[in-house]
């Protein structure tokens, strides 16, 4: 899978993100301009339905922008644990000699021993100290 | 922490907070000025501007401070996918 692929947000999803919440606010504001130049409720109402329309167009279009954002992130959340199912299947915890958790040599992040994406790699075994100092972070997969 | 990298770097997150903030204080002014006004047709115009305005902007700032998050952790998943095809890459 291209990673550009499951991206969430192109440019073209920005421009629709803000002519669509542009459009809402003209309504809105077109509404209450209206509104507040007339003297009878009825007439009022129906500009009020004018803002009302603003504040729709505004709400789909922050919904699907959400929903976009919200299916890129599933997607690649899948991705993550397919790829970490296949590995587990023949992975091993690494030996930590008691030493709490493990991280490749040059990487910045620390693992607990079973973790999926420390498993067959080299590692140095160490305590959580020790890892956070050399500069490394937890794992966000096995949360150590 | 340099605010302005920062502000630079999480400009959706500043859009979101100022939003909110000028949502709530719409909204607040709205209901002062409806609760001044006597007549119907005097206190609708609040309504509009006020209330729906209000939404709207308290509607924009939620989604964008979503949208951050939603964009972090993606991010994040990228980057471990990212490590994750280029050690099956290697070892092919």
């Amino acid at each position: 899978v291209n990673a550009s692929a499951t991206r969430p947000w192109t440019p073209d999803h920005v421009v629709r993100f803000a002519v669509g919440n542009a459009v809402g606010l003209v309504l809105v504001a077109a509404g209450w301009w209206q509104m507040a130049d007339l003297g009878v409720v009825r007439d009022q109402l129906t500009w009020f339905v004018v803002a009302l329309a603003g504040l729709g167009v505004a709400g789909v279009t922050n919904g699907t922008w959400l929903l976009r954002g919200l299916r890129a992130v599933t997607a690649a959340r899948a991705e993550m644990t397919d790829a970490l199912a296949s590995r587990r299947t023949a992975a091993a915890p690494v030996s930590t000699n008691g030493a709490g958790y493990v991280a490749a040599p040059a990487t910045a992040r620390y693992h607990r021993s079973g973790c999926a994406l420390v498993a067959g790699r080299p590692v140095e075994a160490a305590g959580r100290a020790r890892h956070e100092a050399a500069g490394r972070r937890p794992c966000e997969a096995c949360r150590p | 922490v340099n605010t302005g990298r920062w502000l630079k770097n999480q400009w959706d997150r500043t859009v979101a907070v100022v939003a909110t903030l000028v949502g709530g204080l719409a909204i607040l002014l709205g209901w002062l000025g409806a609760s001044d006004a006597k007549l119907t047709t005097e206190q609708l115009p609040y309504l509009a501007s006020g209330a729906v305005f209000g939404l709207f902007a308290l509607g924009v700032g939620a989604t964008l401070w979503l949208s951050a998050d939603l964009r972090d952790e993606w991010r994040k998943l990228d980057e471990i996918n990212q490590g994750l095809r280029a050690e099956r890459e290697r070892s092919r």
